[in-house]
């Protein structure tokens, strides 16, 4: 699992921050795989 | 991991028009889990505005509030208590003793307070304190350099990151503060 707390120690806050919208940013990448986890959850 | 959004003294439509559309573009439905309101929203259309960024919105009664609010709150997140005050009651504004005053009367771990349209995030005998400023950058009395600003926070277990963001020429700026529990 991508913990974007160990990615978010790059300095370039603007990019990695919780509500960034950049698609290269770990945050995004987070909230994406909260949702496919939410998902399989349900389809178990 | 609980994203909490601070902000408040956003003053439409009295002061300004709206909160800033880059602030807007970062602030969507779906990441935030608590909102805590410092006030001076001032018309129920901002509050509709924080109910869609996410269904848990407490806020505080602010001078110039048409709706009514509790004047003061405690919101637990995880382990941590937090205090939620407007601060126009809590003279002189802004000031860290006073402010201090009120952290201890609410025994909160963080104790968040607005009113002086500046952003504050300090450490002070183990306690955190926070002041998002103004979303929209309205005009303030006492602060003739207003910078659009407001705050969320990271909490997980007994650490708190902050991230503010300020719009500083036209551009979001974003900077970072870690607060442990003691």
């Amino acid at each position: 699992v991508l913990d974007p707390h160990e990615l978010a120690k790059e300095d370039d806050l603007v990019k990695n921050n919780p509500l960034s919208i950049d698609d290269d940013a770990p945050w995004q990448q987070h909230f994406k795989d909260e949702e496919y986890r939410k998902n399989i959850q349900q389809d178990i | 991991m609980v994203l909490v959004l601070v902000i408040g003294d956003m003053h439409v439509p009295h002061r300004s028009n709206d909160v800033p559309q880059k602030f807007k573009k970062l602030l969507v439905p779906g990441k935030i889990q608590h909102v805590l309101c410092t006030g001076n929203l001032c018309t129920k259309e901002s509050f509709d505005y924080l109910k869609t960024l996410a269904s848990d919105v407490h806020v505080v009664q602010g001078d110039f509030d048409e709706e009514s609010y509790p004047d003061q709150k405690v919101v637990t997140v995880g382990q941590f208590r937090i205090g939620l005050c407007h601060g126009h009651q809590i003279v002189p504004w802004g000031d860290h003793d006073a402010i201090s005053i009120q952290q201890r009367t609410l025994d909160v771990d963080i104790m968040i307070t607005g009113a002086t349209h500046k952003f504050e995030a300090y450490e002070s005998e183990g306690k955190f304190f926070v002041n998002p400023g103004t979303a929209t950058g309205a005009y303030s009395a006492i602060n003739n350099a207003v910078v659009p600003s407001f705050v969320l926070m990271d909490i997980q277990a007994a650490n708190i990151v902050l991230y503010v963001y300020q719009l500083v020429d036209d551009e979001v700026k974003v900077e970072k503060r870690d607060f442990q529990k003691q």
